[in-house]
């Protein structure tokens, strides 16, 4: 990795202000509770070993719950020095050694802990004592503001590094991963209680409940694998009948999930915009013989609107609306600038207007239905430039991808595959 | 229809007596204070959103831990109105946030079969246990045993009922499905006592999302299968619509064909197998032109050659593809004929696969009763007098009274 001088700076600052904290507070730490400490952070670097591919992208460790878990139990600043070794040393023993990310990961977390046990402790917050629902909101509070404070140290971390909006990329983790941490609370709560009121051995529990999770996860990329690969060789077989068309749905599909990933969509709709494009042809099917017949060269647009509509409609038999959608309007440009009534035109959603662009990219590359000729990179994009953009195109998706043709002249650059450093889950 | 009818009464009649029999002699009704009823029922509500799919049969839910500890803290008879009502907390729920609504006997169903494995489970195990030990961990453990047997019972008596299997054959894939979901709702249930005992009703609401996120990939995993289900349904449509007049031709040519295979006594193994070569029998149209496909009139020689290279080409798009090849041979013989004068293979008898002899059965049937451009469909009762005709000579004989009999009486 080239050496920036914003994270470098960055880096270096948070981990010394993770170490001044240490310092400052040092007299507060519980070290007459070690062996307490030293069984998290042992707990902590298993689960940490235990990392499982999240089936929204990125990786799922099981630790998030231990962290809360410590949050709940010890105070602050002891919870800082517990899951900033467990969590720097987990991360580091799996991988390879990477200086500045062990010190970085381990720094970032354990402040991330120390400000959710404050809040934890300040809404009076009392694992020991109290009743179970004067326990819910400062238990939740203090799980979000660790949330919040991690999605910021990570968020503002890889803006800097991929040129991507901090704002955008913060508000897309904490979106991203609020649902699955908020549904870790209770357990967490749960075993904190148990912990500290019945027997220490309650924490074993967690580790219980991580083989069978873990099953099921592995279960279901394996099954997302094959169902993948079996959709993407139909998708192949049915452009068989199409002439000259082979690849180019996959093709589409790649490009349009790179622009989502570009624009900071959620996994999620990345993956749907992937999966409708890699169907957005599929009405063409039924239309073989008419897509190749005289008529369809002199006047396409019939056949475009009739495709889009009996694609959108065969798409929706899969109960996806989002993915119907994206079908119906991924020729809404090449409808719309022939059309009499602009006002007449329904916005389509921001995954439509990425495959309509990539659709549009694609077959004029190729020289695919329904243009005729294949046409280089240079003149798309100078027509992009200048008169589609804005007009016809989203301005946004249209300068994600002519800022991906820019970056990728400068360095070869595999589409949608990016290194991601590990949000915590 | 009318069989769906006779099983929910059936059902209403069954919850209704042991609900009856449940709050004769007993005073003091319900033990639990209303608000925390509310609570029971919503959480219970709430449970059946996490559905665990054990296809075909239906699915699972989490809601059965919430009516059992109910039933151990507070007695049989809030178990039971829990239990009875909790799909109805469903439709509520359901409705509040514009869900589509499911139909009303399906409830009444869901609730009575609930109720009436709670009932069953209370008497068999208060015979084992005795009643000191009510609310006790021992009481609630033998109580969930039970209960949960009696419940894998009736979803299979129900089951074997609707779908028209015999209840022998259904009760090995069925408990191959079933069973290990009613195992982890065994080992989480000391976890929820422990819960509820320590900190009361709220113990269980907690406990309950703790279940609800150690669930969560079977949810992802069922959530999937049914994507993937409906990518094939979609693909051979997207086929099927080269004419206009067959659309959803092999979604229908499927649903026939499982239940022609489960009649003449498929293993469920073999039934997946037939259902999906069913649903791909007319892939290999992707590689014949609209047109020929299309052609009201009587194809030529070429276009007929043309035509039946459609069974080729189907087997050999999905070979190599998991899940999908396991159905190849299904979709290569679906045109050979019974007295082997058939394509492309000639085959005869008992040497085309089952599968084939189903979908070629099936794929007729539909073809037959479906309305064309140039003629109207034939009713049911033609269309089955001239598969009749035809059997022992394009069709095996036992796959069209087969389908007499689903048919039933009327047709």
């Amino acid at each position: 990795m080239r050496p920036l001088n914003t994270p470098f700076f960055y880096i270096s600052a948070i981990v010394a202000a993770a170490a001044a904290l240490v310092a400052v507070l040092f007299s507060d730490i519980s070290w007459d509770n070690f062996p307490q400490m030293a069984l998290f952070i042992v707990l902590i670097v298993v689960a940490s070993f235990l990392i499982i591919q999240d089936p929204s992208g990125g990786v799922v460790s099981s630790t998030g719950t231990l962290f809360y878990v410590v949050l709940y139990v010890f105070n602050p600043i002891t919870a800082l020095v517990i899951v900033a070794l467990g969590y720097s040393i987990g991360n580091t023993l799996p991988r390879s050694w990477v200086t500045w990310r062990t010190f970085f990961n381990g720094a970032q977390m354990g402040l991330s802990v120390f400000l959710g046990g404050l809040a934890y402790g300040k809404l009076g917050g009392n694992t020991a004592a109290g009743t179970i629902a004067s326990q819910l909101i400062p238990a939740f509070a203090g799980a979000l503001i660790h949330q919040v404070a991690n999605n910021f140290f990570i968020a503002f971390l890889i803006s800097k590094l991929r040129n991507l909006r901090f704002f955008r990329t913060w508000m897309n983790f904490i979106r991203e991963l609020l649902w699955s941490n908020l549904l870790s609370v209770p357990t967490a709560i749960l075993i904190a209680i148990l912990y500290v009121r019945v027997h220490h051995a309650f924490v074993l529990m967690f580790l219980l409940s991580l083989p069978f999770q873990r099953w099921a996860l592995r279960l279901y990329l394996e099954k997302r694998n094959t169902y993948a690969r079996i959709v993407e060789h139909l998708v192949r077989a049915g452009e068989m009948s199409l002439p000259g068309s082979g690849g180019h749905a996959q093709r589409v599909a790649n490009l349009a999930s790179a622009i989502g990933r570009r624009l900071g969509l959620a996994e999620r709709d990345v993956e749907a915009v992937g999966y409708a494009a890699l169907l957005h042809d599929i009405g063409m099917i039924g239309m073989d013989d008419q897509i190749i017949s005289k008529e369809a060269e002199s006047d396409p647009k019939p056949l475009v609107e009739a495709h889009v509509r009996l694609g959108a409609e065969i798409v929706g038999d899969l109960g996806r609306t989002d993915l119907a959608e994206m079908v119906l309007h991924h020729h809404a440009p090449y409808i719309r600038d022939r059309a009499s009534k602009p006002e007449a035109w329904v916005q389509p959603s921001i995954g439509a207007r990425i495959l309509a662009l990539s659709e549009e990219v694609d077959s004029r590359l190729h020289g695919l239905f329904p243009y005729q000729d294949p046409a280089p990179l240079e003149s798309i994009r100078r027509r992009l430039e200048e008169g589609l953009r804005g007009s016809d195109f989203d301005p946004q998706v249209v300068d994600a991808f002519l800022t991906m043709v820019r970056e990728r002249e400068h360095a070869p650059f595999e589409l949608g595959d990016a290194e991601v450093i590990p949000a915590e889950g | 229809m009318r069989r769906e009818l006779t099983i929910q009464i059936f059902y209403l009649i069954a919850a209704g007596l042991a609900i009856g029999a449940a709050f004769v002699g007993q005073p003091s009704l319900i033990a639990l204070r209303p608000h925390w009823l509310v609570v029971l029922l919503l959480l219970a509500g709430l449970a059946f959103w996490f559905e665990i799919p054990i296809e075909p049969y239906g699915s699972l839910n989490l809601s059965p831990v919430v009516v059992l500890v109910t039933t151990s803290g507070y007695g049989l008879s809030s178990g039971l109105l829990v239990a009875a009502l909790a799909p109805m907390t469903r439709l509520l729920i359901r409705r509040l946030i514009g869900s589509p609504p499911i139909a009303i006997g399906r409830i009444l169903v869901t609730g009575g079969e609930a109720a009436l494995a709670l009932w069953i489970g209370f008497r068999m195990s208060s015979l084992v246990v005795s009643t000191e030990s009510q609310g006790q961990l021992v009481s609630l453990m033998s109580l969930s045993g039970v209960t949960l047997a009696a419940t894998f019972m009736l979803i299979a008596i129900r089951v074997a009922l609707e779908e028209s299997i015999s209840f022998r054959r259904l009760l090995r894939p069925l408990a191959r499905r079933v069973i290990p979901h009613f195992l982890a709702m065994m080992a989480a249930m000391p976890i929820v006592w422990l819960t509820y005992a320590l900190l009361g009703p709220l113990g269980i609401v907690l406990s309950m999302v703790v279940m609800v996120e150690t669930y969560y990939p079977w949810k992802l995993l069922g959530e999937q299968r049914d994507l993937f289900l409906k990518s094939l349904q979609m693909f051979s449509n997207a086929v099927d619509v080269k004419d206009p007049y067959t659309a959803h031709h092999s979604k229908r040519v499927a649903q026939y064909a499982v239940r022609l295979a489960r009649l003449l006594g498929a293993p469920e193994d073999e039934v997946n197998r037939i259902r999906i070569g069913a649903l791909m029998h007319d892939i290999g149209k992707i590689a014949v032109p609209g047109n020929i496909i299309r052609k009201p009139a009587k194809l030529t020689d070429d276009e007929m050659a043309l035509m039946k290279r459609h069974v080729g080409a189907g087997a050999s798009l999905i070979e190599g593809l998991e899940i999908l090849e396991d159905s190849r041979d299904i979709i290569q013989s679906h045109h050979e004929n019974y007295d082997g004068t058939g394509y492309p293979a000639k085959l005869a008898g008992a040497e085309i696969p089952l599968g084939s002899r189903i979908v070629f059965v099936a794929d007729a049937y539909d073809a037959l009763t479906t309305d064309r451009p140039y003629r109207k469909g034939k009713t049911r009762s033609e269309a089955v007098a001239i598969l009749t005709a035809n059997a022992g000579s394009q069709f095996d004989p036992s796959v069209v009274e087969a389908l007499k009999t689903i048919l039933g009486k009327d047709y």
